[in-house]
């Protein structure tokens, strides 16, 4: 094959942009400027702080416009040419892999972007309030930027290996912030504990990487036999066009060789690629190839899958992101709920080509993300810490979306990732408000260091995060209660609020997926069910924080008492700055659902599914009355779920300062679901436990045995040497000495002979001479 | 008396034979030597033994004379060209004899038929002028019967050179600083320091030059093998032996990052107390430059293997003299432990020596061998050699080389010596060891190994991939076992140093690229690693892990460039590590797929530890115990002067690798082509996309 014969499949029309990079651009100056400079900038006067932090939101609104900007430029292409292409350098370059650092904006990325740097800038915006006074503030802001930017990196990046600088990036970024307070031993934990799992998605990653670029190199079952069937039968999408050279200024965007290539953009184009007589040759080829006994693939979808399960926390990687709430707030707010854990939908939503491909792999995501989803909701159930339920949400939430995915509802699982970035933020942003305040209340309360079990049954009074600390706040909160209400509302699902439209969307899109292996009906059902669990523990969420009178907390110490700052006016627990933002995020938390996706079954235009999926054919009219059935249903089991959680918040739960600890109703259970079913235990004594034993065994192998043997060989080659030694001095060196003193000696008794007496030396003459005759007679 | 003790005192006799061995073998005459009474015989004296050209057009004079008391034949002349071209020519050509006390001039024309200089064309020429004579002196077998004249070939050189003689500057330059260390007063460190920095900022600056002039588009079909500024003479005619330097893709880098981890490790040793024979230190740490760049830039086996003797000494006494507490254990050991390969290596030199064809010296004298590492990549196949020790000859050949080079890699399981070499030698020559001189066993892998017998690297791919997964996981589960700072490095370097030989067993262009960028990124990072220890060490006087904690508030400065360190080390995308870690993966997974993927599970591995060992130190409650050893001496401006350009090439070749992988393309284009079977070769040469 030279390289005439390459062939070229066209691709999207993709229009060149010399702007995207400023939204990048924006975020990685302000990381720069406030890590490099940030420290000394905030030592130079009173001012410091705030210029550090007006940095860091700047730069954020410059990102926020200028994607706006790039989102602007996006709709004003026609449909089917919506790709801006921002082709920076050449990052590397070997055998016939070329990987650029090119940032491409398609529908999918820009609605991620604007996310991001939205929803981001208003959390910025929250944490100038929110991380006032400390000492470390430079570094936050610093790390939050640098967050933005891998950020937008993983959603722009045109190559899956540029994303995968992003897709570590923000990795880093959120180990960095989670372990913000870093003198707490338990935050670096929770910090590495975060990394490592998604290290094992990074794996996973990088092994879907390694196959996708063995794909078309020829080196996998795949390749020649495709190449052979293709110039037999001459096709029409894919054709052979002259060699382009290297030129960058041919308009090289429209077709691309079939070679290995990172960009998902190809492979799909690959994918679709048809022969003259319309038979899609290299998907055929796809579906057909087998490594290891296993579809390839469904292979390469794992691989990609697992590290969608670690960023997004899905079921055998999820046990990371409730402790990852050890990061301040907003970071949880930002990295651990709006944007970083819908990576894994963002990838999975790009490869949705693959899942076209391989049902089994649709299937997998699916009943993973269902199972994740009813896991994650029932441990939400009992969590008493208000961050550590809004993490379960979110895992479950994301679960959601992979169902989503899974059923190849690609369009519902972003819409549902855009309104949970409101809700959820809106949510984790009220909920920073209220553990600000509550910090300041229980600031003089002595910490009881309680075991994880022990927190369970009793809070530890100087807790602000713990609901059964938190009595009477609707009065002294009653903004961010409103924001807080409006998040949870959205979240449950209740009509009206975004949730409610996005997630509907999903269910009933699971309901009619026909690409499942499994009963849609059942994973609907399942679905349903964990839907009327997010309601119950929204409530539930919601009146345990906010609900109960002032009198019901008789407990709280005198004194400590939020009621003693009322002189000071409402703004000194709600600081204006974070109570602005709360609100903005709620009244997006309400409005994004019906403006970006009011149901075609009621008469709307689901604007998003339309922006991203411009092409897709109208939904029949026939099926409108099934999707308001089903919706009907969706809002009935959340409201019967919400009408659960505020019964079951009402009851009373602990009384405080009592050392007498009731027991739930269902203890067994209870503790079962807040030990998260054990799944931590499991995973420890699965992964931690046996890597630990191993590198201990490892070293004592390597100090004993190994070193041991090249210590043995040099003992022994001495001794060796000894034992030379000895035979050298005693036996070699003895012998010669024996000679020596054997001739002296005998030397000596020969002296006798010599007497000078002329008959003994003549006796000798004769007895010699005899002795001769004898002997020379004896010879013959 | 102990036996670490009696071990070194045993080397150091042998230091001193081997020195000696050395010195006879420089010492041996150029010119074959005979007897004072001989027969009368003809007797032909050349002029020069090379002739230097420089520009076309050129006519350099040669006069032949007869200082015998026979007459000479000169049976006829001709130049020899490499690739059959014919850029010189030699007048007058037909036989002459000429009497005893005569002489005649031959007049040489350069008229070159190659472009010289310029994109993709060489700057160097090499040819030989050949004289056929009956002085039997000149004969290539003694033995043979003096009517066999043809044999009688006296050689003359022709060169021509754009370039200096650079690469002899570049290995030669700190051993003529060595002197200028000893002109400085004992008492005046400062002084001594001072003109060491200077020394080998020299090497540095030539290093940088060679890479700026570099062209990665000279490759082999282009002249010189793909050489670039060649240098080639012969040295010992009756060993066949030649002084033979030259650079190429696979070697560039590897002088670059030598030239620049030299000048930091001087930097590094500005901490070594003055009262510790200063002067000795620094004379060592130039002799061991010397080795270092010798072994990457020489091309004849002979001489690399001096220079790689060479490089072995200075590093012993360095460790043994200013080393730790169990010094002499470590060094002996890693001497021994360094000679005991070296031993194989010699099998392997003499084996492959007395196998090769017969070729002539660049000054065009026939010879029956040859130690041309170039010769006996492209034209030799050691494949018909007989079956040695009931072995075929390339797989024991490559056995013996293959241990003695992955003695120096290390490969699990001969790396026991890197960690106690590692933990008793002073910062900076732990920096060396880590940074080149374990680069040295992976470079000649490529070089000797892969180059000159590629069939028994496709026979071992296997193999080799086996191990370099099993030092990768190992490697990584002792590091995390590691309590001592320096150890936790040292391991790592034996697990990166995995993925070199990963790339190595595939033999692909992707993986052998990502092997070479990963050599000299790996380079780069460990030498932070270990500067990075060696600050903490210098205050605090120990590098137990538990025994730090929450110096990131206390030390800002040292925590920035920990943290980037260690994260480029764990292969975060951005930063070096990582791009030749993905390379390598790439690169092997169609090769070995099942050993990649697992090796690949080292990125859990290594984060695991790398996190660890950040955590440790930086984070959690600070040690009161460093209350005043630590508060307020965050890095000084000449520990940022070590690291900082460290760290701006660490993060500028993860952002933009580009330049180092076309520096290294050309070398890595030419190795593939030598290592695979043909077809392979035209499947890689297809030319990519447009983009």
């Amino acid at each position: 094959m030279n390289a005439a014969d390459t062939l070229w499949v066209k691709v999207a029309h993709a229009q060149p942009d010399a702007w995207l990079w400023t939204m990048l651009a924006f975020p990685l100056l302000g990381a720069i400027v406030c890590g490099l400079f940030g420290r000394s900038i905030e030592r130079r006067g009173p001012r410091g702080p705030g210029l550090v932090a007006g940095i860091a939101v700047a730069v954020m609104v410059g990102a926020a416009l200028s994607a706006v900007a790039a989102f602007l430029r996006l709709r004003a292409l026609p449909v089917e040419d919506r790709l801006l292409v921002d082709h920076l350098f050449t990052l590397l370059k070997v055998e016939r892999l070329h990987v650029d650092v090119a940032f491409a904006l398609d529908p999918l990325s820009a609605v991620f972007a604007l996310v991001i740097t939205i929803v981001g800038t208003l959390i910025h915006g929250f944490s100038v309030g929110y991380m006032h006074g400390d000492p470390g503030r430079w570094r936050f802001f610093a790390c939050l930027n640098l967050f933005v930017f891998a950020m937008l990196l993983l959603g722009l990046g045109a190559s899956r290996l540029l994303c995968f600088v992003g897709w570590e990036g923000v990795g880093l970024c959120s180990y960095l912030l989670i372990g913000f307070w870093h003198r707490e031993t338990g935050n670096v934990n929770a910090a590495k504990k975060a990394f490592l799992f998604n290290r094992v998605g990074d794996w996973g990653f990088v092994a879907g990487m390694m196959l996708l670029v063995a794909l078309f190199a020829g080196t996998l079952p795949l390749g020649p036999d495709l190449e052979r069937r293709l110039a037999a039968n001459p096709p029409t999408l894919v054709a052979p066009i002259p060699h382009a050279g290297e030129s960058t200024s041919v308009p090289a965007e429209w077709a691309v060789p079939l070679a290995p290539t990172l960009r998902l953009r190809d492979l799909d184009a690959f994918v679709r690629a048809q022969d003259a007589d319309g038979v899609p040759v290299v998907a055929e080829a796809l579906r057909a190839a087998t490594l290891w006994g296993v579809p390839l693939v469904f292979l390469i979808g794992l691989g990609f899958f697992l590290a969608m399960a670690g960023k997004s926390a899905q079921l055998p990687l999820a046990l990371w992101l409730p402790d990852a709430m050890a990061g301040p707030t907003p970071v949880s707010a930002l990295i651990h709920a709006a944007t970083m854990v819908t990576a894994g939908v963002d990838l999975a939503a790009r490869l949705s080509f693959l899942v076209g491909l391989s049902p089994g792999l649709g299937t997998l995501i699916a009943l993973i993300g269902l199972t994740t989803a009813l896991v994650a909701a029932l441990i939400a159930v009992v969590q008493h810490d208000i961050k550590r339920l809004l993490a379960y949400s979110t895992i479950s939430q994301l679960g959601f979306m992979f169902v989503a995915v899974g059923a190849g509802a690609n369009e519902a699982a972003v819409f549902h990732v855009v309104t949970h970035a409101c809700f959820k933020a809106c949510l984790f942003l009220a909920a920073g408000v209220l553990i600000h305040a509550q910090a300041d209340r229980l600031g003089a309360a002595v910490a009881r260091r309680l075991t994880w079990a022990q927190r369970r049954l009793q809070p530890d009074p100087a807790d602000p995060q713990d609901f059964r600390n938190m009595r009477g706040l609707r009065e002294h909160l009653p903004l961010t209660r409103l924001g807080f209400l409006v998040g949870a509302v959205a979240l449950a699902g209740l009509p009206v609020a975004s949730g409610f439209f996005s997630k509907d969307e999903m269910l009933w899109r699971v309901l009619t997926a026909g690409t499942l292996l499994v009963s849609p009906t059942w994973i609907y059902g399942a679905a349903l069910l964990a839907a009327g669990l997010t309601a119950f523990y929204s409530a539930r969420g919601y009146f345990l924080a906010f609900g109960g009178e002032r009198g019901n907390d008789a407990g709280a110490r005198p004194g400590h008492d939020l009621g003693q700052a009322e002189g000071q006016g409402h703004s000194a627990h709600e600081p204006v700055g974070m109570v602005t933002v709360v609100l903005i995020l709620a009244v997006a938390a309400i409005v994004i659902g019906p403006l970006l996706g009011w149901p075609a079954a009621w008469g709307g235009h689901p604007w998003l599914e339309h922006f991203l999926a411009p092409t897709a054919p109208a939904p029949d009219a026939a099926t409108f009355a099934g999707a308001r059935r089903a919706q009907i249903a969706g809002v009935l089991v959340a409201s019967l779920g919400w009408l659960f959680g505020w019964m079951f918040a009402r009851r009373p739960q602990i009384v405080h300062g009592s050392e007498v600890v009731q027991r739930p109703r269902w203890d067994g259970l209870h503790r079962l679901l807040w030990n998260g079913l054990h799944l931590d235990d499991l995973a420890r004594a699965l992964t931690v436990h046996p890597v630990e034993d191993f590198s201990r065994a490892a070293d004592a192998a390597d100090r004993r045995w190994v070193d041991g043997l090249v210590r043995f060989v040099a003992r022994a080659t001495l001794a060796i040497s000894r034992l030379g030694g000895f035979i050298d001095r005693y036996v070699v060196d003895g012998l010669v000495r024996a000679v020596g003193e054997a001739t002296l000696w005998s030397g000596r008794r020969l002296q006798r002979v010599q007497t000078g007496r002329i008959n003994h030396y003549t006796l000798g003459i004769t007895v010699g001479a005899a002795l001769l005759v004898i002997v020379a007679w004896i010879a013959q | 008396m102990n036996l670490p003790a009696q071990l070194f005192r045993i080397g150091r006799q042998f230091l001193k034979a081997l020195v000696a061995l050395v010195a006879l073998a420089a010492a041996v005459p150029a010119t074959p030597a005979h007897a004072a009474n001989r027969e009368p015989a003809p007797r032909l004296e050349l002029s020069t033994r090379s002739l230097k050209f420089t520009q076309a057009g050129q006519t350099a004079s040669l006069v032949v004379s007869n200082a015998g008391d026979r007459p000479l034949l000169i049976d006829g002349v001709s130049v020899v060209h490499a690739g059959g071209r014919s850029d010189f020519s030699v007048a007058p050509v037909i036989a002459q004899t000429i009497a005893p006390g005569q002489s005649l001039t031959y007049d040489v024309t350069f008229r070159p038929t190659v472009a010289l200089g310029g994109r993709g064309n060489p700057r160097q020429l090499f040819a030989a002028l050949q004289i056929a004579n009956n002085d039997p002196r000149f004969a290539r077998d003694p033995a043979a019967s003096p009517e066999a004249r043809t044999a009688h070939i006296a050689g003359v050189k022709l060169s021509v050179s754009l370039d200096p003689p650079l690469l002899s500057w570049l290995v030669f330059f700190p051993l003529l600083g060595i002197p200028l260390l000893f002109l400085v007063p004992r008492d005046r460190p400062a002084g001594t320091r001072i003109v060491a920095l200077l020394v080998s900022l020299v090497p540095l600056a030539i290093a940088v030059r060679i890479c700026a002039t570099f062209d990665p588009g000279l490759i082999h079909k282009a002249g010189n093998r793909g050489l670039q500024f060649v240098e080639h003479a012969p040295w010992i005619r009756s060993f066949s032996v030649e002084y033979f330097l030259g650079v190429d893709g696979l070697s560039v880098t590897m002088v670059l990052l030598s030239a620049l981890v030299s000048v930091i490790a001087v930097g590094a040793s500005w901490s070594i107390p003055a009262e510790r024979n200063l002067r000795g230190y620094f004379a060592l740490l130039l002799l061991l430059e010397v080795g270092m760049m010798g072994v990457f830039v020489a091309l004849d086996f002979f001489l690399f293997f001096v220079f790689w003797e060479l490089m072995l000494l200075p590093m012993y006494f360095l460790i043994g003299i200013w080393g730790g507490p169990r010094k002499e254990y470590a060094a002996i050991k890693f001497f021994l432990y360094t000679l005991a390969g070296s031993v194989l290596l010699l099998l392997a030199i003499i084996a492959l020596y007395h196998a090769s064809k017969p070729a002539v010296l660049v000054d065009g004298t026939p010879t029956l061998h040859t130690f041309n590492l170039l010769k006996l990549t492209y034209d030799n196949d050691f494949g018909s050699q007989a079956a040695l020790l009931g072995f075929a000859f390339p797989h024991l050949v490559w056995v013996l080389l293959f241990v003695a080079f992955a003695i120096k890699v290390p490969i699990v399981p001969l790396h026991t010596w890197l960690p106690d070499a590692h933990v008793e030698a002073p910062t900076a020559i732990s920096v060396i060891l880590a940074g080149v001189l374990l680069k040295m066993g992976t470079y000649a892998l490529f070089r000797i190994n892969a180059a000159i017998l590629p069939e028994a690297t496709a026979w071992a791919s296997s193999a080799t991939a086996w191990l370099a997964a099993i030092s990768i996981v190992y490697g990584s589960l002792c590091a995390m076992a590691q309590t001592d700072l320096k150890r936790l490095v040292a391991y790592s370097s034996v697990a990166h140093m995995g993925f070199c030989l990963l790339g190595f067993s595939a033999g692909t262009t992707t993986g052998v690229t990502g092997a070479i960028v990963q050599m000299f990124n790996h380079g780069t990072i460990t030498s932070m690693l270990f500067l990075l220890v060696g600050v903490l060490y210098d205050r605090t006087h120990t590098r137990g892990l538990d025994d730090f904690g929450g110096l990131a508030p206390v030390m800002p400065r040292y925590a920035f460039l920990f943290g980037l360190a260690f994260m480029a080390s764990l292969g975060l995308p951005g930063l070096s590590g990582f791009i030749g870690e993905v390379m390598v993966f790439l690169g092997a997974f169609p090769v070995h797929r099942g050993i990649t993927l697992a090796a690949a599970l080292s990125l859990v591995l290594t984060a695991a530890y790398h996190l660890t060992a950040i955590q440790k130190v930086h984070f959690g409650p600070f040690n009161p115990r460093w209350e005043t050893t630590l508060t307020g001496r965050d890095v000084n401006g000449r520990e940022l002067a070590t690291l900082v350009p460290l760290a701006l090439i660490v993060v500028f070749l993860g952002c933009y690798p580009a330049p180092l992988i076309d520096l290294i393309s050309g070398g890595v284009a030419d190795l593939v082509a030598v290592m695979s079977p043909p077809a392979n070769v035209t499947a890689d040469a297809v030319d990519p996309s447009p983009r």
